[in-house]
C-alpha cells in the first residue's frame, strides 16, 4: 500500500514534504503510453528547432547566390555558389576586422562591467539590510521603462561634451550597469546564496568583500551566465546608438554599423550583407558555446537535484 | 541554472520567510561587530551614479525640449506649456500607432509565454534525448541582429515573392498582402519578435520547471491527474514568479518597438508603418517626428514621456493582476488549511 | 580592509576603458570635428598645418581617386570620407547638426533633404561669403538654387550630381504587344502628354494583359516634379493644395490606377527587383544612375532595354549636393576641396566612373558625354537623352517640408491601389494629414 500526504500548492516548499514510494504499472501499458507521448513530443520539439533554424538557412541561401538570383520568382531555396564572392565582397567593403574587434571590445567590457557591478548591487538588495532598500529597487526597476530612444540627442549631446563622440567610450560607459542586470542578479542571489553560509563566513571574521569573493561570486555563477550571454548578445546587436554617437568614425565601428555602411547608390546588395551578417554571426557562436556549456552545467544540476 | 530556477520560483517567499524569523536571528545573521554599514550604498551606488549622469540628464532634457516647439534642426523657438501633450491626445496617427502598438504587444506576449511554457514543459524531462541540442537551437534566434532578421522576414512576407505567400498558394489559397492589411502586418511583425524571443523565453521557464521537486508530479500522478491537469494545476501556479517576470519584460520591449516596423516596410526611411500607418508603433511614431521632416523635436519628447507614462501603467497592470492571483491563491490555501485542520481535529 | 581588491578592480576597469579610448586614438591621423588636439589649427593658416577634413557621402559618389590625387597634390592635407547608407548618413548628419558637435567638414545632402536645410541656413556655411559666386556659372542653376535661400542671400551647398529623367522600357515587350520599338518612336508616342504615355499602357495591357508601369508612386514622383511650383511657390508659400502640377499629377496617376496598368511592386523591394527580370512590367522612370542598378538587379536582361525621352520633359529623380557645416573647423580648406572636387572636370571623371550624371552643363557638349551610351541599354545614347533632359528642368522651390507632402501624397495613392480608399477620400485624407502636421 501506498501512503502519501497531501502537498501543498505553493511553491516554496516549507509547508509540508512528500513520501510516496510510485506504484506499480503494468510494464507493457507503461512503455506504449510513453512512446505515444514522445512521438508528440519530438515532433514539436523538431519543429521548434526547425523554425528556429530556418531563417538562418535561408540567409545562407540568400548569401550564396547572387542579387539577380534573388530576385527571381519562385524564390530560390537551395544555396548557391558564391558565398565565398560574397563575403569578400563584404570582408572588403568595409573595415571588417576592425568592426569586429570593436564589437567584441565593447560587448565583452559591457559584459565583465555588468556582471560585476550588477552581482555587488544584486547581492546588497537581496541580502543586506539598509534604509530605502525596497524603494530604491523599484526605482531601479522603474528605469527599465525608459525607452533608448528617448536619449539619443541628449547622450549624444553629452557625449559631446564629454569629447567621446566617435570614441568606443560613448557606447560602453552608459551601459556599465543595467537595470535588468541588477534585477537578474538580485533574483539569483536571492535564490541562491545560503544565508548559512553567509552567517559562517562573517564568524569566520571574512570583510565584506571577502563575503563576496569567496561566498557570493561562486554561488551565483550558473545564473550569472545566463546574465552575461544575455548581455553581450544585447550589446553585440545594438545598433542605433552606436550608429548615432560613432557614425563618424570608421575605426570605431562596430559590427553592425559596418554592415549597415555595406551598401551602393540607393540600393542594397542583400547578397554581400546576408554574408557579411553571417560572417558576423561566427563569433557570437563561439561565445554562445562557451556559455551554453555553464547553462547546460546548470540546468543538468537541477534535474538531478530535482 | 538550479540556482536561478530556485531564484525564479522561490524569490517571491524567500523574503516571507526571513521576516517571520525573530529579530534576533536576522541580526546574527548579518554580523555583530564590524558590520559596515555603508558597504550596501558603495555596492548600489555604481547604478545611480551612472544613471543620475546619464540618465536623469536624458529625462530632464527630454523633458523640457517637450514643452516647447522645438526644431532639431532650428533649435528652441518658443515655450509652449504642455501644448505638445494635449495636441497629442488629438492626434489620430499617435492614437493610431497605440492601438498597433498594443495590438502587436498581444499578439506577441501571449502566443511567445503558452509556447514556451509548452516547450519548457516538453524539455522539462530527464529522458528527453538530444535536449542539449534543442536548448541550444532555441536560443539561437537570437544570436543575430535585429536588422538581418527584419530583412529575412519582409522578403519571406513579400506579396509577390515571398516565400510564405508561395506556401500559402501550394495549399490552394490566395496569396495575402501582409503588409497592406492591418492585422496581417501586425501578425508578420509578431512573428518576427516571437521567432526572436520563444526560445529565450522557454529557457527561463524552463529553469523554474526545474526547481519544482520531482515528488509533486509524482504524487499527483498517483492521485490519478492527467498530464494535463499536472500541469495546469502544478507547473504554471508554481511557475508565476517566472510567468510574471517573462511577461513584465516581454511587455516593456514591445512597447518599445521600434526596428522591426522600420525594416518592415520596403524602402528608404520608412517611418510611416505602412501606407495607412497599420504597422506604426509609438517609437517610430516619435523616431520621424524627431528626425524627418519637420524635425519636430518638441513634439517627439512629449510623445517619448507620453511612453513612459504608457510603460509604468503596463507594468502596475502586469503586477496588479499578479497581486490579484496571489491573494486569491491565498485565500484559497487558507480555506484548505482550515478545513483539512477541522478533519484532522475530528479524525483525533 | 579589502578595499583594495575593489580599486583594484575598477583600475583594471578603468584602464580597458583608457585603452578602448586610446585605440581609436592612434589609429587615424586625426579626429573628427568633435574638438581635439590635433586638429585644432588656426582657421586662416591654410597651408603648412597638418589638417584632416572629414567627408561623409551616402552610396556610391566615386571619389576615392579624386581624394587621393587631392591630398597628393596637398600633402598637408588628409580626406577621412565616411560612406553609409542613405538613411543612416542623413540621420546622423541631421543628428550632429542637432547637437552642433560630432558632424563632418563636408557632407552630401540629397535633394529630399536639401529643401530643409537651406530652410535653416544658419546651421551650413554661407558659400557666397567665401566666393562661390564664381563657380555658379559652372551649374545647371535650377540645381544651384535648389541650394539658395529664398532670398538668394546664401547658397549652403554645390550640386554634385543630377538625377535626370528618361523612360527605360522593354523593347522585347512591346514588340509583343505591337508597339513601335524604335527609341524616337516611343518618344513620340508620348512625347506630349502623359495621358498619352497612360494610353500606351492601356493599349500594352489589352494586348499582353500584364502591367505597363511598376508602381504608382514612382509615376508620381516623374510627373509632379516637372513644374516650378508644386508644393511650396517661389516665395515660399504653401501651395500644394492649389497647384495645378499636383492635381495634374494625382489625377494621371489615379487614370494609371484606374487603368489598371500598374503592377503594384513597391520600389526598392524584393518584388521590383524581380519585375525587372521577369518583364512584370514594361517601363520604369530612368534617372542616370537606375542603369548600374537595373544591371545589377537583372543581368540576364541586357539588350531588351532601351531608352526614350520622359513626356512633356523635364523633371528630376535624386541628385544631390555638397555641404559645409557651420560647425567645422577648417571652413576655407573645406570650401577649397569643394569647389575643386565639384569641378567641371573632376565631374566628368566621376560619371566616367559611376556614371553619375553631372551637374556641369559645360561637359554636356563633350564628346565623351555625347558619345556616351550602354550596350546594356541596347546602346542608347543617354549622354545625349540625359543633358538635353537636364537642360529642360524648370527651378523648383523644394521647401523645408517637400519630403513630408511627397510622402503623404505617395502614401495616399497606395492606398488607392490596395484598394483601402476611393481617389476623392484618399485627396481629401492626404490634404487633412498634410495640414495636420505642418499645423504647428
Amino acid at each position: 500500500m501506498t501512503t502519501l500526504e497531501k502537498v501543498s500548492t505553493r511553491g516554496d516548499g516549507s509547508t509540508g514534504r512528500s513520501e510516496l514510494i510510485l506504484r506499480d504499472r503494468p510494464p507493457l501499458a507503461r512503455a506504449v503510453h510513453a512512446t505515444r507521448r514522445s512521438g508528440l513530443k519530438y515532433t514539436i520539439l523538431v519543429l521548434a528547432l526547425a523554425v528556429s533554424v530556418f531563417p538562418f538557412y535561408w540567409m545562407y541561401v540568400v548569401a550564396s547566390n547572387s542579387n539577380a538570383v534573388m530576385s527571381q520568382f519562385p524564390p530560390r531555396v537551395v544555396p548557391g555558389p558564391n558565398f565565398l564572392t560574397n563575403a569578400r565582397l563584404a570582408v572588403e567593403g568595409v573595415p571588417f576586422g576592425t568592426a569586429l574587434l570593436n564589437s567584441f571590445v565593447v560587448a565583452s567590457a559591457i559584459t565583465v562591467s555588468v556582471l560585476f557591478f550588477s552581482t555587488m548591487a544584486g547581492f546588497a538588495f537581496a541580502k543586506m539590510r539598509f534604509r530605502g532598500r525596497g524603494g530604491l529597487f523599484t526605482f531601479v526597476l522603474g528605469t527599465m521603462l525608459v525607452p533608448q530612444q528617448l536619449g539619443l540627442i541628449p547622450l549624444f549631446i553629452l557625449m559631446g561634451y564629454f569629447g567621446w563622440v566617435g570614441d568606443l567610450r560613448a557606447v560602453i560607459v552608459p551601459s556599465l550597469v543595467t537595470a535588468f542586470g541588477v534585477f537578474w542578479m538580485r533574483q539569483v542571489v536571492a535564490g541562491s546564496v545560503p544565508d548559512e553560509l553567509l552567517e559562517a563566513a562573517r564568524m569566520d571574521g571574512c570583510s565584506i568583500f571577502g563575503i563576496v569573493r569567496h561566498v557570493v561570486w561562486p554561488s551565483v555563477a550558473p545564473g550569472a551566465a545566463v546574465l552575461g550571454l544575455y548581455t553581450f548578445l544585447f550589446a553585440w546587436n545594438d545598433f542605433l546608438w552606436p550608429l548615432v554617437v560613432l557614425g563618424n568614425e570608421p575605426s570605431s565601428h562596430t559590427i553592425q554599423i559596418a554592415l549597415r555602411t555595406l551598401s551602393d547608390t540607393y540600393y542594397v546588395n542583400y547578397s554581400m550583407v546576408m554574408a557579411g551578417t553571417l560572417l558576423s554571426v561566427v563569433p557570437l557562436m563561439i561565445v554562445f558555446v562557451l556559455f551554453s556549456r555553464q547553462m547546460v552545467a546548470g540546468a543538468m544540476d537541477g534535474a538531478l537535484k530535482g | 541554472m538550479s540556482e536561478t530556477s530556485k531564484a525564479l520560483v522561490g524569490s517571491a517567499t524567500d523574503d516571507e520567510r526571513t521576516q517571520r524569523r525573530p529579530k534576533k536571528r536576522r541580526q546574527a545573521s548579518h554580523g555583530p561587530a564590524h558590520e559596515e554599514s555603508w558597504a550596501p550604498y558603495l555596492f548600489i551606488s555604481p547604478f545611480f551614479i551612472l544613471f543620475a549622469i546619464f540618465g536623469v540628464f536624458t529625462l530632464l532634457y527630454t523633458f523640457w525640449v517637450s514643452l516647447h516647439d522645438w526644431s532639431l534642426l532650428g533649435g528652441m523657438n518658443a515655450f509652449v506649456g504642455l501644448d505638445n501633450y494635449t495636441r497629442l491626445l488629438d492626434d489620430p496617427r499617435f492614437f493610431k500607432a497605440t492601438v498597433n502598438t498594443f495590438s502587436m504587444l498581444l499578439l506577441s506576449t501571449v502566443p511567445q509565454m503558452i509556447m514556451a511554457l509548452i516547450l519548457a514543459e516538453i524539455l522539462n524531462d530527464r529522458l528527453l534525448r538530444g535536449s542539449h541540442l534543442f536548448r541550444s537551437g532555441l536560443l539561437v534566434p537570437n544570436i543575430t541582429s535585429v536588422v538581418a532578421i527584419a530583412i529575412v522576414f519582409q522578403s519571406l512576407f513579400a506579396r509577390q515573392n515571398g516565400l510564405i505567400n508561395a506556401v500559402i498558394q501550394l495549399l490552394g489559397f490566395e496569396p495575402l498582402n501582409w503588409h497592406a492589411g492591418r492585422l496581417s502586418s501586425h501578425l508578420a511583425i509578431a512573428s518576427m519578435v516571437n521567432w526572436q524571443f520563444t526560445g529565450f523565453n522557454t529557457l527561463i521557464f524552463l529553469a523554474a520547471l526545474q526547481a519544482i521537486p520531482l515528488s509533486y508530479y509524482e504524487a499527483a500522478q498517483i492521485d490519478g491527474a492527467s498530464r494535463i491537469q499536472r500541469f495546469s494545476r502544478i507547473s504554471v501556479p508554481l511557475l508565476r514568479p517566472a510567468i510574471l517576470f517573462a511577461v513584465v519584460l516581454s511587455v516593456i520591449g514591445q512597447l518599445q518597438l521600434f526596428a522591426q516596423p522600420m525594416l518592415f516596410g520596403a524602402g528608404a526611411g520608412s517611418t510611416s508603418g505602412g501606407n495607412d500607418n497599420q504597422y506604426l508603433t509609438i517609437l517610430l511614431y516619435l523616431y520621424g517626428q524627431a528626425f524627418q521632416q519637420p524635425f519636430r523635436f518638441g513634439y517627439s519628447a512629449a510623445i517619448a514621456w507620453m511612453l513612459v507614462l504608457m510603460s509604468a501603467a503596463a507594468a502596475a497592470l502586469v503586477f496588479g493582476i499578479n497581486a490579484l492571483l496571489d491573494r486569491r491563491e491565498n485565500r484559497a490555501e487558507r480555506r484548505y488549511s482550515k478545513a483539512r485542520a477541522r478533519s484532522q481535529e475530528v479524525a483525533r | 580592509m579589502r578595499s583594495t581588491k575593489i580599486t583594484a578592480t575598477l583600475a583594471a576597469l578603468a584602464m580597458v576603458l583608457a585603452a578602448c579610448g586610446g585605440g581609436s586614438d592612434d589609429d587615424t591621423n586625426g579626429e573628427a570635428a568633435g574638438g581635439d588636439a590635433a586638429a585644432e589649427t588656426d582657421e586662416g593658416e591654410a597651408s603648412g598645418e597638418a589638417i584632416t577634413l572629414n567627408l561623409w557621402t551616402f552610396g556610391n559618389f566615386g571619389y576615392d581617386d579624386l581624394i587621393e590625387e587631392y591630398e597628393d597634390d596637398n600633402p598637408n592635407i588628409t580626406i577621412e570620407t565616411l560612406i553609409q547608407e542613405f538613411d543612416g548618413h542623413h540621420d546622423g548628419l541631421v543628428t550632429s547638426l542637432a547637437a552642433g558637435s560630432g558632424g563632418p567638414d563636408i557632407a552630401a545632402a540629397e535633394v529630399a533633404f536639401i529643401g530643409a536645410f537651406t530652410n535653416e541656413a544658419d546651421s551650413f556655411l554661407n558659400l557666397l561669403d567665401y566666393g562661390a559666386e564664381e563657380v555658379k556659372d559652372d551649374y545647371l542653376d535650377w540645381k544651384w538654387d535648389q541650394a539658395t535661400t529664398l532670398d538668394g542671400s546664401a547658397t549652403i551647398g554645390l550640386p554634385t550630381d543630377v538625377g535626370g529623367m528618361a523612360i527605360c522600357y522593354r523593347s522585347d515587350l512591346f514588340e509583343e504587344a505591337g508597339l513601335p520599338t524604335d527609341r524616337d518612336e516611343v518618344s513620340a508616342l508620348w512625347a506630349n502628354s502623359w495621358e498619352d504615355y497612360i494610353a500606351v499602357g492601356q493599349q500594352y495591357k489589352e494586348a499582353t494583359g500584364r502591367a505597363f508601369i511598376d508602381n504608382e508612386g514612382l509615376l508620381w514622383d516623374a510627373v509632379v516634379n516637372q513644374s516650378s511650383e508644386t508644393y511650396y511657390d517661389s516665395d515660399g508659400e504653401l501651395i500644394y493644395a492649389d497647384s495645378e502640377q499636383v492635381r495634374y499629377a494625382w489625377d494621371i496617376v489615379v487614370s494609371a490606377l484606374e487603368a489598371d496598368i500598374d503592377a503594384k511592386t513597391p520600389a526598392w523591394s524584393a518584388e521590383w527587383n524581380a519585375g525587372m527580370n521577369a518583364g512584370d512590367f514594361a517601363v520604369l522612370t530612368c534617372p542616370a544612375w537606375m542603369r548600374g542598378y537595373i544591371e545589377d538587379q537583372a543581368p540576364d536582361t541586357t539588350g531588351n532595354w532601351d531608352v526614350a525621352t520622359v513626356p512633356e520633359g523635364g523633371g528630376n529623380w535624386g541628385g544631390s549636393h555638397l555641404v559645409i557645416p557651420a560647425m567645422t573647423e577648417h571652413p576655407q580648406e573645406a570650401y577649397d576641396f569643394m569647389t575643386w572636387l565639384l569641378a567641371p572636370e573632376q565631374q566628368l571623371r566621376v560619371f566616367e566612373g559611376t556614371g553619375n550624371f553631372p551637374s556641369t552643363p559645360e561637359l554636356y557638349d563633350t564628346p565623351q558625354m555625347r558619345e556616351f551610351s550602354s550596350e546594356f541599354l541596347n546602346d542608347a545614347p543617354l549622354g545625349e537623352i540625359y543633358s538635353d533632359n537636364a537642360l529642360d528642368v524648370v527651378a523648383q522651390n523644394i521647401g523645408p517640408n517637400y519630403n513630408l507632402i511627397n510622402q503623404e501624397f505617395g502614401e495616399a495613392l497606395n492606398r488607392i491601389s490596395d484598394g483601402l480608399e476611393s481617389p476623392e477620400e484618399a485627396w481629401e485624407t492626404a490634404l487633412d494629414n498634410i495640414a495636420r502636421e505642418l499645423s504647428f
